[in-house]
């Protein structure tokens, strides 16, 4: 069973997205009313990251499955709505658990993702291991690389997000969980379709021929016919 | 200072070594391509005389078997439409150009991986020295 089902129900997706959207909207307002500025100023830039995939959609032509896209966003309001309502403080640690797992859901996805589209763009084949591999790696780097800057700024921007050794190790066993789970859904995805069905799941139709794939879809469409 | 470069580590580091053998792959998968298109040149060489179509003659050459393939289909398919007398060697150089093509437009990607491989470790990099700046202005 996939995480990414590409017979997703889009329209309930695509209504969950927007709800979330609405709440972070509504969050930047309440942001705006406070008259906090620069709390209003990351939220705003939080805003623009969960819509920075459909620009990739529009320019590249890549297909990002709704699912992905909440996560995303998902792990943005999380964060947002834990430093607003003291969520972090008030259900501390698991809230800060909570918000690690998505996070880390959303890069590990990203990763397998952007993978996917350094293959189809330049056809490389890549065996399985080398991405679960990556994937795992590299969330693991951008695990530590966030504790990092809970430290830092810390030390030098007076916050007080990292607590102590202990909630930061198990802050990295969360995120080494996360990205395992998506590395062996995505082999599992890799090991059950061929490029073509890849391709087909991520690239939209009408830009196909930016990935040079027009041929191959074409005679693959003709198969099917 | 350092507390950056600890930082810049842990994040270049990885992304680095991700990215480097990507790029080491797409290379190794171009000169493989080359390697193919060498081979096609040498055995369309040998069989220059040779106009006959049949398995065998591609068969045992070192041939990747797409290519193989590919020059047997258009072979065939020249001789079916009858217009030119030396089918093989015209397909060979037909196949030859495809590959040429291809490897040409993955050279051209890979050109383009790198450029946007570099520009990403650059962003990262001016991303921490602001980091860096800001944190010294507060002290």
């Amino acid at each position: 069973m996939y995480f990414i089902d590409f017979r997703e129900n889009v329209g309930g997706l695509r209504l969950c997205y927007c709800a979330l959207f609405l709440i972070y909207v509504s969050y930047l307002l309440y942001d705006l009313f406070l008259g906090d500025i620069k709390r209003a100023l990351w939220t705003m830039l939080a805003i623009l990251l969960a819509l920075l995939p459909f620009l990739f959609e529009g320019y590249f032509g890549m297909y990002f499955p709704w699912k992905i896209k909440i996560m995303i966003i998902l792990s943005m309001l999380l964060h947002t709505a834990g430093e607003i309502h003291k969520w972090y403080y008030i259900y501390a640690p698991f809230y800060d658990k909570l918000s690690h797992i998505a996070s880390s859901l959303a890069i590990s996805y990203l990763i397998f993702l952007f993978i996917i589209f350094v293959t189809l763009y330049t056809e490389l084949k890549w065996e399985g291991y080398k991405v679960i591999f990556f994937i795992i790696f590299l969330t693991m780097a951008f695990g530590f690389f966030w504790e990092w800057w809970e430290l830092f700024s810390d030390q030098h921007f007076g916050s007080s997000f990292f607590w102590d050794m202990p909630d930061g190790v198990s802050d990295i066993i969360v995120d080494f969980l996360a990205a395992s789970y998506v590395a062996l859904s995505a082999n599992d995805y890799l090991k059950n379709k061929s490029w073509k069905d890849v391709s087909r799941d991520f690239v939209r139709k009408d830009i196909e021929k930016f990935y040079g794939l027009k041929d191959q879809l074409a005679e693959d469409q003709a198969g099917h016919e | 200072m350092d507390s950056i470069l600890v930082g810049a580590a842990i994040i270049l580091i990885p992304l680095g070594l991700f990215l480097f053998i990507m790029a080491r792959d797409l290379r190794s998968e171009e000169k493989s391509l080359m390697q193919r298109v060498v081979q096609l040149q040498r055995t369309c060489g040998l069989m220059k005389s040779e106009t006959e179509v049949s398995s065998s003659i591609t068969d045992g050459m070192g041939l990747d078997e797409g290519d193989a393939n590919l020059v047997r289909n258009i072979a065939a398919a020249l001789k079916a439409e009858n217009m030119i007398a030396d089918d093989l060697a015209s397909a060979f150089n037909k196949v030859i150009r495809i590959r040429n093509n291809e490897r040409a437009t993955l050279r051209r990607k890979i050109k383009k991986f790198k450029m946007y491989s570099i520009i990403t470790v650059i962003m990262i990099c001016i991303l921490l020295g602001l980091l860096l700046f800001v944190s010294a202005s507060r002290h």
